[in-house]
């Protein structure tokens, strides 16, 4: 039964995302910079890190085929880089203790590399012309100061939720 | 060697990038329509984000509105004077169009078949594309309330973009801020001697406005003249204003004019939106070319 919250709680998310940067004004940005809240990509770190990994990975793969296919519509980015991303956070957990001084740096460098990644896609396939130097200024600084006052402020909560759903494989 | 392949893992990633590239290369295909698939998930999902989207917006108005308030009194004197000014306006404008009325009479042009003449459907938005790096939003109407794609959509202050796509009940509008070559929208100027016809293509992030390509090099266009769409595009209807010129520039092989465009709609604050519906039927070019080869 439990077991149950969790999609629940995933598509809240999911939907949330959305809600924030239509609707709440992100302080200290210039017009152009954007600041993007990866709320997704931080709920399946600490899915990886504190429930099971079969269960991360299935939840980046859905979600992430359900973010394209809502919102960028190019399918296959994100559903291709969540849940890479959540085995790599697993791999790095192996040798390293998942306390959240950890966790938020590893969710810090896993929003880095979906950006890159993105980025590169989009690049590749030509859907946007900008600048490295830019790109970095305008969108990976200010999305990476926002990500980490959100993993700051929701790490604990999530974790506190994600332990209380009995899912995991080593609960501490 | 063998090891190599017995490596569970690579096998996974090599085939996960397989099917990344497939799935990219499917998605580009020009023109192409949603599939079955997409559209239900676009509309389960729209109907999850309509119940979050709305109470969201209503706590965001009050926030809105508590701001308002600061400075209502300026405000106020502001729109007093306005309102005097709004009247002679009207006036004017009534006159005016009795006098066009009169006049197309007389040259027996019919009313049914003006470009400028359109049908407006009424939608909300639900959602915007939390990667930014295309603008879209997504709007709570779809092909059952005659939403087709390419249609213009405006808000009360000006054209923002058009539909990109639909679904049953849900649609994605592209904004023009969009940096998508592909969204070109053909539009005019109002200048002094008449109207100078261009082309929008694209959004300048550096100079943070509208691009405009001009074929006529002499043309007149001086700054804060209105831009509105054309109608030649075929699918919009004419008279839908864009914005207003920034600057002018003349293109790097001094042949055509570039005028960027300030858009007179904001493209971050939408909440109700109007999608446009031309009265005036859309000509098909696939459909023309197959008269003229028959």
């Amino acid at each position: 039964m439990r077991t149950f919250f969790l999609p629940v709680m995933v598509m809240f998310i999911f939907v949330l995302e959305s809600i924030i940067v239509d609707l709440v004004p992100i302080p200290f940005l210039s017009d152009h910079q954007v600041a993007v809240p990866h709320l997704l990509l931080l709920m399946i770190v600490i899915l990886a890190a504190y429930g099971s990994r079969k269960i991360a990975v299935i939840y980046g793969i859905v979600f992430g085929l359900l973010f394209d296919v809502v919102y960028t519509q190019v399918i296959g980015i994100y559903a291709f880089s969540f849940p890479t991303l959540a085995y790599l956070v697993m791999q790095a957990l192996r040798v390293l203790n998942p306390n959240i001084f950890v966790l938020i740096f590893l969710t810090e460098l896993s929003v880095a590399l979906l950006e890159f990644f993105t980025y590169g896609i989009y690049l590749l396939i030509r859907m946007t012309a900008v600048p490295l130097q830019l790109f970095t200024i305008d969108r990976l600084l200010p999305t990476l100061a926002l990500n980490f006052v959100l993993a700051c402020v929701l790490i604990y909560p999530l974790k506190k939720f994600v332990l209380g759903l009995k899912i995991g494989e080593h609960n501490d | 060697m063998p090891q190599f392949f017995l490596n569970k893992r690579l096998i996974v990633l090599l085939v996960g990038i397989i099917i990344l590239v497939a799935l990219i290369g499917f998605s580009l295909k020009e023109d192409r329509n949603l599939s079955w698939q997409e559209k239900f998930i676009q509309d389960s999902v729209g109907l999850v984000q309509k119940v979050f989207h709305q109470p969201a917006q209503y706590i965001a108005g009050f926030f809105e509105n508590l701001n308002h308030l600061k400075n209502t009194y300026e405000e106020n004197e502001l729109l007093r004077k306005q309102l005097n000014n709004y009247i002679q306006l009207e006036e004017k404008l009534q006159e005016l169009e009795q006098e066009n009325k009169q006049l197309k009479e007389e040259l027996k042009l019919s009313a049914d078949n003006d470009i400028r003449k359109y049908k407006s459907i009424q939608g909300t938005v639900i959602a915007r594309n939390p990667d930014r790096w295309h603008d879209y939003i997504k709007i709570d109407k779809g092909e059952q309330h005659g939403i087709k794609k390419d249609m213009a959509v405006i808000t009360a202050k000006g054209l923002i973009g058009k539909v990109k796509n639909t679904s049953e009940f849900t649609s994605t509008v592209q904004l023009l801020s969009a940096s998508d070559r592909k969204n070109r929208i053909s539009a005019m100027v109002h200048t002094n001697n008449g109207k100078v016809f261009g082309l929008i293509v694209g959004y300048s992030e550096q100079e943070n406005a509208l691009e405009m390509n001009i074929i006529e090099s002499n043309a007149q266009i001086k700054e804060n003249q209105i831009v509105a769409t054309s109608g030649l595009g075929g699918v919009f209807p004419e008279g839908l204003v864009i914005g207003k010129v920034k600057k002018v520039e003349l293109d790097s092989y001094g042949l055509t004019k570039i005028a960027y465009i300030t858009p007179s709609a904001d493209f971050y604050d939408i909440d109700r939106v109007m999608i446009i519906e031309r009265v005036l039927p859309t000509v098909d070019i696939n459909q023309l070319e197959e008269e003229e080869d028959s």
